[in-house]
């Protein structure tokens, strides 16, 4: 059994930084405005840094490297139907595609909570005509859909890790932590 | 895994560097440059009720009595604002008419400061 060290200390870093900043800004929503716009800069820094970090990153954290064509994720899903789902270095395909969803998703929670920020005379926004464009109530809807789809698709992400992370043998949450991951013999089929 | 582990140690500490710089320099200016008036509604209604409390202003049920000596009509709308550390109660009145009246009062007097529609 080999190791890897795949995830280099800025993504790893970069996530839980994300995990954090998101339960952050989730949780402290409504109440206390001031820590949730600062928790909100710090998802939209760390998702803005991930995004170039994936065109001048080392190898695994390219998006190139890991978005792969939907007949990989399509063969990936089968492969999980059957419950022998192979073993990758770095994304399964699903995962992937899960990443750029987050990534996108968390982005435009970022933006909808500037521009809602720029209704209520604040921030980078304020008096333009994007804040303007849906008004507050408009924008806080927005933002308040975003953030729920986001929340879906983390529930599917953590799903996803916990699922190949029986399959493959491999704690992938550690992985995060550490950035290694094993290389099982058994992955060839 | 990588070519020159440094390289990519610098790049990203330098990426990182710039995206928080941008995104800090940008959000602290907006922040700072704006007139002020509407980060401090956040908190008005806490130093509104501190006031009261303190009996340094008039309590709105007062003030909207007072208000409508100056507009019959239906209250819409009552805000309390705080401009340049003078204390207003802006209200919106709807006339039999359907014609909404804007009131600034002073908080700690009642006196009537602005009428318009």
């Amino acid at each position: 059994m080999n190791t890897i060290k795949v995830w280099d200390p800025f993504v790893r870093i970069g996530h839980w930084l994300l995990v954090g900043g998101f339960l952050v800004a989730y949780l402290s929503g409504d109440e206390w405005m001031d820590i949730h716009v600062w928790a909100g800069y710090l998802v939209f820094g760390v998702v803005v840094f991930r995004i170039m970090w994936g065109a001048i990153g080392p190898r695994p954290a390219q998006f190139r490297s890991f978005v792969q064509p939907f007949s990989a994720v399509k063969r990936h899903m089968s492969d999980l139907l059957r419950l022998r789902p192979r073993a990758y270095a770095g994304h399964n395909p699903a995962g992937g595609w899960m990443v750029v969803a987050l990534l996108a998703t968390l982005l435009l929670v970022a933006l909808s909570g500037i521009a809602t920020l720029g209704t209520e005379g604040e921030g980078p926004l304020a008096g333009t005509a994007i804040a303007a464009f849906l008004g507050e109530e408009g924008w806080e809807e927005v933002h308040e859909i975003l953030t729920n789809l986001a929340l879906v698709l983390v529930a599917v992400h953590i799903g996803g890790v916990v699922m190949e992370s029986i399959f493959t043998h491999e704690n992938l949450p550690k992985s995060m932590v550490t950035g290694i991951k094993h290389i099982h013999t058994e992955e060839k089929s | 895994m990588m070519k020159g582990h440094n390289t990519y140690l610098l790049r990203g500490t330098l990426l990182a560097g710039a995206v928080a710089a941008a995104i800090g320099v940008v959000a602290t200016t907006a922040t700072a440059s704006d007139d002020y008036g509407d980060r401090a509604r956040r908190d008005d209604h806490h130093a509104a009720r501190e006031l009261a409390a303190n009996g340094r202003i008039l309590p709105l049920r007062q003030v909207l009595d007072m208000a409508e000596g100056h507009q019959a009509g239906r209250v819409l709308e009552a805000e309390f604002e705080e401009d340049d550390g003078r204390y207003i109660y802006e209200i919106e009145i709807v006339d039999e008419k359907g014609m909404v009246w804007e009131l600034e009062m002073d908080a700690l007097d009642g006196t009537l400061l602005k009428k318009e529609h």
